[in-house]
């Protein structure tokens, strides 16, 4: 079982704190994803899996053995760099074949799995360039290529993607999901960018500020996230979030935000309940809002085409409810319509539609999720 | 008109070297008459030869080119050695001994000569290739100039090859130093033009023409020979060619090594 | 590791370069008495000695004469030569590659060409003198000459140095600004001085303090040449220090001439770059 754990893992350079207690097991056979924004400590976890970086307390196992004092190179684990590292004084082959000549394997057997590795990548006719004579993709391919030459059992790759451009990288992501699973070998992966994580990961796990946040299926996380900032970070245009006050009334339960009244469900009530509190931030995506008649009211700022979809952006009227909960005068809602639908005017006023079964509900204090 | 002064600019830096040849081409009389002196038609050619037996410039060059092969390679791997760890490593006392390096580029090798002597004759060096190579081993400029190209290797380099099962010795010779090339070359053409233009610390250490260094040797055909001005231009010439030439084939990586922040002459 | 790195380079500093820099510190507290191998410690009696000696004022005068001499027209030459060098035609290359040839000359070679120019006999410059018949000058012979025929030495056979290294300040300057100057109606004589000589002033600084270094370090020139004569006319400090310690075999004499060798060139580097740094451009 070559899977990954990381028990209390701590990371301190100097006296920050790059990575904060993480617990963190990643299966055989798995692609995890690391997503977070930039100095979230996910860079850091990768390179204390590498052995790059030496942990400074808790544990961490690679196929259940601590690994804390083996050298990178006998962790069994090959890494994709951002900047893709090639040695710029070797050809693609001597690249490729250069993990192998240091574990002195038989000349003739380099090159026949160089070959190999290459051909999978469609690299088979550039073995004799030099890496400044390849295009961006070539040279991310040559490093995947580097890397799977040593059949390890771990991958890690480190943002792999962010040095394309827009076409190639669609297309490589497709390439690197369909190589997970011709190889089937455990993948780790970095990003800031959560399209790549919600597309590429088996699961994935949200870091910020050094702190896991959640980890899950990519359904998971979108479906139910465990915080405000996965809710915020996850989802693209993010997901809507209002400070709103719980009220009673007649044992029916409402979220008021102005002059806007959201009716809570059961479920959700019994969570306000259990959480005993009297106001919340109640989170809705954009794709879960209709124009139409409904309890919230709110004018029109903005309309952003996308060509197959449509932005409206909203500002809710009567201003937020909770006066000292935010320095934005009145919220904003952004509205995810169907180019077909029909669009409304800046400026004009509508009535919003909120889909009742896709309500989310965070603690206004921890932000934390009180929401089934 | 820039050319005309591009020319004549030229034809002032160029005379020297012109009238040292032009003279070195003729026997006794016939150089001395101006404007003929100038124009060596036809070329007294034999001088060249007694250059050689006479003047024993063979032995010398061959001196020259031993010792500054000598501390060229010396230079070259200690300053890779000492670069990389300085590039590389963390170890206590690292910026106090970069700062010890850098110390030695205070002290001219002029002022520690007396000294230096007593330790190479109390090493029994006098008059040998060690005595003239041993002092110029190590060299803090060329230890800074490929520390600097080091640190130009992109620290992403170095993890790849750790996790490719590489350590610091097979990245040093597998990664780093192949980057490093053009400063390392500009440091090898640098520390070979310096190492065979030595004079003062050769004329002090060596006293027969088996280790005479080809300086020294320009010295001993100009006191032994003041008669024979021709021949004593001769052996001027022909000490100067190998490094001429040298330095046409190398130029970029010379004035590389010139301008790299620092000179020591 | 990182000992097993630097051993090398640490080993051959320590044997040549801090042991024999502390010695001779040490030797300058010994006297050696004339006609023997008597040493007798002294204590700082002889570096005192050195600093009130007139022989050693001389000397210091003399090189700081011949850097005077050296290095300012030294500058200038490589400054008009890399000026010259630095336009846009076709087979500058050629011209650039003959500037940059002195720096192949080593100072014996140099020393040797000069003859060739110099001697009284065979010179070209006296040759020519006989040809108007008039009568030779004996440059290497003359108090009045000999350090301004040494300095001619120095001057040539440091300028291919001198402008490999202006050259390369000037390339460091962008075209855009010359082109701009030109746009704005700025003459050749206004270019140089508003643009090329203030960015390139960091160059022409780094080149004055080596080449002052160097000076005080001149050796060879004096020994083929003169001989640190006429008259001590041309007794620069190193010469004097060889000459104390080889020829007259006084080593603590000559060590504590050393000591104040490295004292000066200490001190030179020090102040020329805290004072000249404020009047440079971006220095």
């Amino acid at each position: 079982m070559p899977g990954v754990s990381f028990v209390e893992a701590t990371k301190k350079f100097d006296d920050v704190v790059a990575l904060d207690r993480l617990t963190l097991d990643v299966d055989d056979g798995e692609f995890l994803v690391l997503v977070g924004p930039s100095g979230c400590g996910k860079s850091t976890a990768l390179r204390l899996i590498a052995g790059l970086e030496e942990i400074t307390s808790g544990t961490l196992t690679i196929g259940g053995d601590d690994v804390t004092e083996v050298e990178p190179q006998d962790r069994d684990l090959a890494m994709v760099f951002q900047s893709y590292a090639l040695y710029p004084h070797k050809s693609v082959r001597q690249n490729i074949e250069f993990p192998l000549k240091s574990r002195k394997v038989p000349a003739d057997e380099r090159s026949a799995r160089a070959d190999q590795a290459a051909a999978l990548l469609g690299l088979s006719e550039l073995m004799d360039r030099r890496p400044a004579q390849l295009s961006g993709g070539q040279r991310q391919r040559v490093a995947l290529a580097r890397a799977i030459v040593r059949e390890p059992q771990v991958f890690l790759m480190d943002e792999p993607l962010s040095n394309l451009d827009a076409k190639t990288r669609v297309q490589t992501r497709a390439e690197l999901s369909d190589l997970h699973a011709t190889l089937g070998a455990t993948i780790i992966y970095v990003t800031h960018d959560q399209v790549e994580a919600m597309t590429m990961g088996t699961r994935i796990a949200v870091l910020n500020d050094g702190r896991l946040q959640q980890v899950g299926t990519p359904d998971e996380v979108y479906d139910r996230p465990a915080n405000l900032f996965v809710a915020g970070f996850i989802g693209s245009p993010p997901m809507n979030t209002v400070h709103a006050a719980v009220e009673r009334d007649d044992g029916s339960v409402t979220a008021r935000v102005g002059r806007s009244s959201v009716p809570l469900d059961g479920a959700l009530a019994a969570s306000v309940a259990a959480a005993s509190v009297d106001h919340v931030v109640l989170g809705v995506r954009p794709e879960h809002l209709t124009i139409g008649q409904g309890p919230m009211v709110a004018t029109v700022r903005n309309v952003e085409s996308l060509g197959h979809e449509r932005h409206v952006v909203c500002e809710l009227a009567g201003g937020p409810h909770d006066p000292d909960s935010s320095p934005v005068a009145a919220p904003l809602l952004i509205v995810r319509q169907s180019a077909d639908d029909a669009s409304p005017s800046v400026g004009s006023t509508v009535e919003l539609v909120p889909r009742l079964d896709q309500l989310h509900l965070f603690h206004p204090d921890t932000g934390e999720r009180i929401s089934p | 008109m820039q050319y005309t002064a591009l020319t004549v600019a030229a034809i002032v830096v160029l005379l020297p070297i012109y009238v040292t040849v032009a003279f070195s081409l003729q026997t006794g009389a016939s150089a001395l008459d101006f404007p003929s002196s100038l124009f060596p038609f036809p070329p007294e050619l034999s001088v060249f030869r007694r250059v050689f037996s006479v003047g024993n410039l063979g032995r010398y060059m061959l001196n020259s080119a031993i010792v500054a092969v000598a501390i060229t390679v010396a230079q070259v791997l200690t300053s890779i050695l000492a670069g990389y760890a300085f590039a590389f490593l963390r170890f206590p006392a690292r910026n106090v001994v970069f700062v010890g390096f850098l110390a030695t580029l205070m002290v001219p090798s002029e002022v520690t000569i007396v000294a230096n002597y007593d330790t190479i004759v109390g090493f029994d060096w006098l008059d040998s290739y060690q005595g003239l190579v041993a002092p110029f081993m190590a060299t803090a400029f060329g230890t800074f100039l490929v520390r600097q190209a080091f640190l130009a290797v992109p620290q992403d380099l170095r993890d790849a090859s750790r996790l490719d099962g590489y350590g610091h010795w097979g990245f040093m010779w597998g990664v780093a130093v192949p980057l490093a090339r053009p400063a390392i070359a500009a440091l090898g053409v640098f520390s070979f033009l310096l190492a065979w233009n030595q004079y003062l610390w050769p004329l002090l250490i060596t006293n027969t023409d088996d280790r005479r260094t080809v300086q020294i040797g320009l010295k001993t055909l100009a006191s032994n020979n003041v008669n024979e001005f021709n021949l004593v231009f001769a052996g001027t010439v022909v000490a100067s060619i190998p490094i001429f030439i040298l330095l046409l084939v190398f130029q970029k990586q010379l004035v590389r090594g010139l301008t790299s922040g620092a000179v020591k002459g | 590791m990182a000992l097993m790195l630097l051993l090398p380079s640490l080993v051959v500093f320590g044997l040549f370069v801090y042991y024999p820099f502390g010695r001779t510190i040490w030797l300058g507290l010994f006297r050696t008495s004339p006609f023997g191998n008597r040493t007798t410690y002294v204590g700082f009696e002889q570096y005192a000695d050195v600093l009130a000696s007139s022989d050693f004022h001389h000397s210091l005068w003399v090189t700081l004469v011949f850097t005077v001499m050296t290095v300012p027209v030294g500058l200038a030459l490589g400054l008009g030569l890399a000026v010259l060098a630095h336009q846009r035609l076709s087979g500058v290359g050629i011209y650039r590659t003959i500037f940059s040839s002195t720096v192949a000359t080593s100072v014996a070679v140099a020393s040797l060409m000069f003859i060739a120019l110099l001697s009284p006999s065979v010179g070209l410059i006296n040759q020519i003198i006989k040809g108007f018949d008039g009568d030779p000058i004996y440059f290497l012979q003359r108090p009045g000459w000999a350090l301004i025929a040494v300095a001619a030495v120095t001057v040539w056979q440091n300028l291919g140095v001198t402008f490999i290294v202006i050259s390369a300040g000037l390339q460091s300057v962008p075209d855009d600004l010359y082109e701009s100057a030109r746009l704005d109606g700025a003459s050749a004589w206004m270019r140089f001085v508003d643009i090329t000589l203030p960015l390139v002033s960091p160059t022409l600084l780094f080149g004055f303090v080596v080449l002052t270094i160097t000076s005080f370090q001149t050796f060879g020139q004096i020994d083929l040449l003169t001989g640190g004569g006429p008259l001590d006319a041309t007794n620069l400090i190193v010469f004097s220090i060889y000459t104390e310690a080889f020829r007259n075999f006084n080593p603590g004499v000559a060590a504590a001439q050393a000591v104040v060798l490295f004292l000066i060139v200490l001190a030179l580097t020090v102040v020329q770059l805290k004072l000249v740094e404020r009047r440079v451009f971006y220095g």
